[in-house]
């Protein structure tokens, strides 16, 4: 039934991008509207009746053209004319086709479309109006036990007509004041009441005087399917990318259950009829602030389960929970910091008020990546397109990315206090700072430009691996083309060699070490592994309390590093993660940032002598 | 990696032949490689050290202007961060962390664990800062058609609250220099983890618009849903792009590609803004994606060809003899050379081995990221960067000037950058040298390093053809 909230968008959409004139019909577009709902559920079940449980009519209807029949439309048109035998009889379907919007060559079309889609309806009513309305109500009583007799679809007929009623009976009475009734729907509507009258009679005991029937007034007739049927429209409306299929509807059956646990039959029914209003009245005007804000999920709680929103998002949710996540297994950090609601930044205009948020839920929706790789791999994702609305385009694209879409988010917030102060204008004439160019070192300038001979190789050059040395590939191998290679470099640099501290990196620092030291920190780096969660830097600034901090982690990082990489590139190559300190202890870093059990270390200062003081950290 | 599929340049018109030269800006702080967050601390800014020696021995630095930066102030980094937050680390450091005043500041800006305190803390920020903001000073002087800050690209920062090993966002306060000459400015970030704080920064504007590549789910910092595209003014001009694990070259590039072209082509920032961190790389020591050094620099290649003004910046990237691998060869990537794959001769040569060698191979592992994903993830990004206004309206008001002509003033600003050309005049006369030693060479060294140059030469010489060619 995927189609169905489509043409529920749908047609509410149409009937409300009409022009009219608020004050007056406000009122009556929302009956029409239900009625709408209630036709709607009537030609659902109708639909079912024809053809079978499974449903493979494309909704909504295409004429040739590709142009869609607002059924409810044309169900009122053939209706007023007389029904689709007398329609057929006279040669009105050209009629029907003008009243439905279209030009009169539509009419055989429209034929064909009430003959597939509607006819079983009127059927339906035709033997409604036979029957006797307490035959009705004890086949109604007999359909609540469970069992889906004939009495379903009467008695929500009935309902319809009811609400169809009383469209027109406002809508006479608004025309009796002389307000403006010139929205077509009202018309059809009333019109549709005229040429009913009969059901009056036959309505009898339900008062069509009565002005304040509502939708809530339904009596106790619906079953558990057409409460389903309802269920799947708000699915719809809601826009939700659901796992369609079996899981969805044992969700609904599970949640219809629990909430026959708590809830009364009839209460129930009245809610449901409550949230698709609720909903639907969302969907139409996510920023009505009649709508107010709803709490946050923390808060749910404090609320009933007759509140309807709270309702609504229950059954979201548990439609879009798998029963096998672990609600609490993602609950991290992430939400807990959470610092602002998103109806803060959803909508320019929504200020502080929260449109019944998909994000909301989707943020709770605790997917295990597991079961998202199997979502992926799903074959079956494919089906998924029609319900995967609230991704924002309609494009085709959207089924296998629904597993990014459901996933959670952490907030971004928005205020002054988070986001940057944007320089209002660029600037005409711009100055800047000239103290942002830094220091020129390269190009040299006058100063340290020296013309050499030295054959520098072109750019980007690479290495040779042409030499003459002994044992080729050695440590003394490299270390003998390196210096030569440094050579030439600091002829090359000039003075930027040493401003770029060339003459501090790698084996060079390691020419202010005498031998006892080098194998002192070596040694005290051995003693002090960090799997045993110890710090070999308290060691070692207390052993070199001349050498400044800077000098010793200089060390580390030009010859300690070096020299074991060089070791363990003849050694172990097979093994070589092991540029870093801590290399057996990359996993520690998987998290990256939540287990940082390691102490806050110092590195050396950047303002201190050799002759710094050094601290127990 | 098939280099026509991946290197190729941008299809806009107003972009020509990728190889021609740019006028490169680099900053480096010589003692940067010797701060120091501490024992069994992934970030190393000793990476950053080792990379520029690398560029040196490759000799790039002859095609690049190369600068130390000047360091931020406290008023400068002011400009994004919150006054408390500045003077907090301003004057904590690891002998007055445990003061008084000082303790109970630590959660509140989230120092302490990832971000701990270490001697020079602010002197670090001060020279990542001052770098960047040197970076978008050159650009908006039209010094430089490119600018590369290795020491910068920290994205996690936030306007109070230090993140992921970042203390201070170098990244806003650069752009935030850029926005006082150019109206729009791209944010592109292809660090493995989402560059949050820039997002957050500037996601209520429309005149910068952020991009960022990264994994999502179950992962640092948990921001960039794809939902996410920013609020108010700046809706629509945040993107994400959520990734699993294993990202290789090939998708990396058949999504980044058509995304960036297609943010360039409606979006048409004045200024680009690259975060190159590291860690996306495959075998990073935090990261899961697996990308080679070629697949993370084409990203670059790409953003070069458009000829806008770029900013390159560093960022992540926890296994620090990729990351100097990376950097060096984005580096070239920028001067426009192919450095040979033996690495030459350094000071820290024994960091590569055993290999000895600029590039590393992606390590065998699944790509969790399905091709038939990636291109409904690509349509999906299309599908929101086609919500922009293609002509943007940026809010924009020069202060009317007493002297100057209004119209002309206009235009001038509206049109879009002249390509900016290599002219042939080097920063030093070193360009034309250059050439010579090669050519000598050239018998014996039938290299990559070869055809470029030879490519460059040719494009100086059609420097002049390809200006009238494409205004």
């Amino acid at each position: 039934m995927a189609g169905w909230s489509k043409r529920v968008d749908g047609s509410s959409l149409t009937s409300f991008r009409k022009p009219e004139n608020p004050k007056n019909v406000v009122k009556n577009k929302v009956d029409y509207d239900n009625a709408k709902l209630l036709f709607i559920e009537v030609f659902t079940i109708c639909l079912k009746e024809a053809s079978g449980s499974l449903c493979y009519r494309p909704l909504p209807p295409m004429l040739g053209d590709g142009k869609s029949v607002d059924l409810f439309k044309l169900y009122l048109v053939v209706r007023k004319n007389g029904g689709y035998q007398r329609v057929s009889e006279n040669g009105l379907w050209g009629l029907v086709g003008m009243d439905c919007g279209f030009d009169s060559s539509y009419g055989m079309a429209l034929k064909l479309v009430y003959v597939k889609y509607l006819g079983v309806l009127e059927k339906w009513v035709l033997r409604v109006r036979e029957t006797d309305v307490s035959s009705v109500k004890s086949k109604v009583s007999k359909c609540d036990l469970g069992s889906d007799g004939d009495g379903v679809p009467m008695d929500v007929e009935l309902d319809l007509k009811k609400v169809l009623m009383k469209i027109s009976d406002e809508k006479a009475k608004d025309g009796d004041n002389g307000n403006g009734v010139d929205t077509t729907d009202g018309d059809e509507a009333r019109d549709f009441d005229g040429l009913n009258g009969s059901n009056e009679k036959f309505d009898g005991q339900s008062n069509l005087d009565n002005n304040v029937i509502t939708v809530k007034d339904i009596d106790e007739t619906r079953s558990v399917v057409y409460d389903k049927e309802h269920l799947k429209s708000v699915k719809g409306r809601e826009s939700v990318s659901v796992l369609h299929g079996n899981g969805t509807d044992e969700s609904l059956t599970k949640y219809t259950m629990v909430e026959e646990d708590c809830v009364s039959r009839k209460r129930k029914r009245e809610s449901y009829l409550d949230m698709v209003k609720w909903v639907s009245e969302v969907a139409k005007k996510p920023c009505d602030l009649a709508i107010g804000t709803l709490p946050d999920r923390s808060k749910w709680k404090d609320y009933g389960a007759e509140v309807v929103w709270k309702q609504v998002l229950l059954v979201r949710d548990d439609m879009l929970l798998k029963k096998d996540v672990d609600p609490c297994a993602q609950q991290s950090i992430w939400q807990i910091k959470q610092k602002m609601h998103p109806s803060m930044y959803d909508d320019n205009s929504g200020s502080g008020r929260l449109r019944c948020s998909q994000r909301v839920l989707s943020a709770k929706d605790h997917l295990k990546k597991r079961r998202a790789m199997q979502f992926l791999a799903s074959p079956s994702s494919s089906h998924n397109d029609e319900d995967q609305a609230d991704v924002p385009t309609g494009s085709s694209a959207e089924s296998a990315i629904g597993f990014w879409w459901k996933q959670r988010r952490k907030r971004i917030p928005v205020g002054p206090q988070f986001q940057a102060d944007i320089p209002e204008s660029i600037e005409e004439i711009y100055e800047s700072d000239s103290k942002w160019l830094g220091t020129g070192i390269w190009p040299l300038g006058k100063r340290g430009k020296k013309r050499t001979l030295v054959d520098r190789g072109p750019i980007g050059k690479g290495r040779q691996d042409i030499c003459s040395c002994n044992t080729r590939g050695s440590y003394d191998c490299v270390k003998c083309h390196i210096s030569e290679k440094r050579r030439k470099l600091k002829i090359d640099l000039g003075s930027a060699y040493c401003e770029w501290k060339f003459d501090s990196m790698g084996e060079e620092v390691a020419l202010s070490w005498s031998r006892e030291e080098e194998h002192k920190f070596q040694d005290i780096v051995k003693s002090n592994p960090l799997s045993e969660e110890k710090s070999f830097w308290n060691e070692v600034f207390k052993f070199f309390p001349n050498k400044s901090r800077e000098s010793l982690v200089s060390y580390y990082f030009n010859v300690f590093l070096l020299r074991r990489r060089a070791n363990q590139n003849r050694t172990n190559a097979g093994n070589i993660d092991s540029d870093d300190d801590e290399s057996e202890y990359g996993p520690r870093f998987d998290c990256f940032g939540r287990d940082a059990k390691y102490s806050i270390f110092r590195s050396p200062s950047k303002n201190t002598s050799g002759s710094e003081v050094v601290h127990e950290s | 990696m098939d280099s026509s599929t991946v290197d190729g340049g941008a299809s806009l018109p107003s972009t020509g032949t990728d190889a021609r030269k740019r006028r490169v800006s680099y900053f480096y702080e010589p003692t940067i490689g010797d701060y120091y967050y501490g024992q069994g601390h992934p970030m190393k800014p000793h990476r950053i050290r080792m990379a520029h020696n690398l560029i040196v021995n490759y000799y790039l630095h002859r095609r690049m202007e190369i600068s130390r930066p000047f360091p931020a102030g406290e008023d400068d980094i002011r400009r994004f961060h919150s006054p408390d937050y500045v003077d907090f680390l301003a004057t904590v450091s690891p002998e007055t962390l445990h003061d008084h005043t000082h303790s109970r500041h630590l959660k509140r800006f989230n120092v302490g664990e990832d971000c701990p305190v270490f001697d020079g803390l602010f002197g670090f920020c001060q020279a990542s800062a001052g770098g960047s903001i040197g970076a978008a000073v050159k650009l908006n002087r039209q010094d430089a058609d490119i600018t590369i800050n290795w020491a910068g690209g920290l994205h996690h920062a936030k306007k109070s609250e230090a993140s992921g090993f970042c203390y201070v966002n170098d990244i806003v306060l650069g752009i935030l220099e850029l926005l006082k000459v150019h109206k729009r400015v791209l944010y592109i970030d292809i660090d493995i983890h989402h560059g949050d704080g820039v997002e957050e920064a500037f996601f209520t504007t429309d005149r910068v618009m952020t991009v960022s590549f990264h994994k999502f789910g179950d992962f640092f910092p948990g921001t960039g849903h794809i939902k996410d595209i920013g609020a108010n003014q700046g809706k629509y001009y945040a993107l994400n792009v959520p990734l699993h694990d294993g990202m290789d070259d090939d998708s990396f590039g058949r999504l980044f590609r058509p995304t960036i072209q297609k943010v360039m082509e409606v979006y048409q920032p004045e200024a680009v803004v690259l975060q190159c961190g590291a860690d996306s790389l495959a075998g990073d020591r935090l990261g899961c994606f697996n990308l080679s050094v070629k697949g993370h620099a084409a990203c670059l290649r790409y953003l070069r060809s458009f000829n806008v003004p770029l900013m390159v910046l560093g960022g992540g990237g926890y296994t620090i003899r990729n990351v100097a691998r990376c950097w060096c060869y984005e580096t070239a990537v920028a001067v426009g050379v192919e450095p040979e794959n033996k690495l030459p001769y350094n000071e820290y040569y024994e960091y590569f081995g055993p290999d000895y060698t600029l590039h590393v191979e992606p390590i065998p592992m699944e790509n969790l990221n399905s091709p038939r994903d990636l291109e409904k993830m690509r349509n999906i990004l299309l599908e929101q960067i086609s919500q922009l206004p293609h002509a943007p309206s940026v809010p924009f008001q020069t202060t009317p000037s007493t002297t100057e002509v209004p119209e002309e003033k206009e235009e001038n600003m509206d049109r879009r950058p002249k390509p900016r050309i290599w002219n042939g005049d080097g920063y030093e006369s070193d360009a034309d040298e250059d050439e010579k030693p090669r050519q000598r060479s050239s018998d014996s060294n039938l290299t990559p390093v070869e055809s470029s140059d030879m490519r460059d030469v040719d494009d100086q010489a059609n420097a002049d053809d390809m200006v009238d060619d494409h205004p």
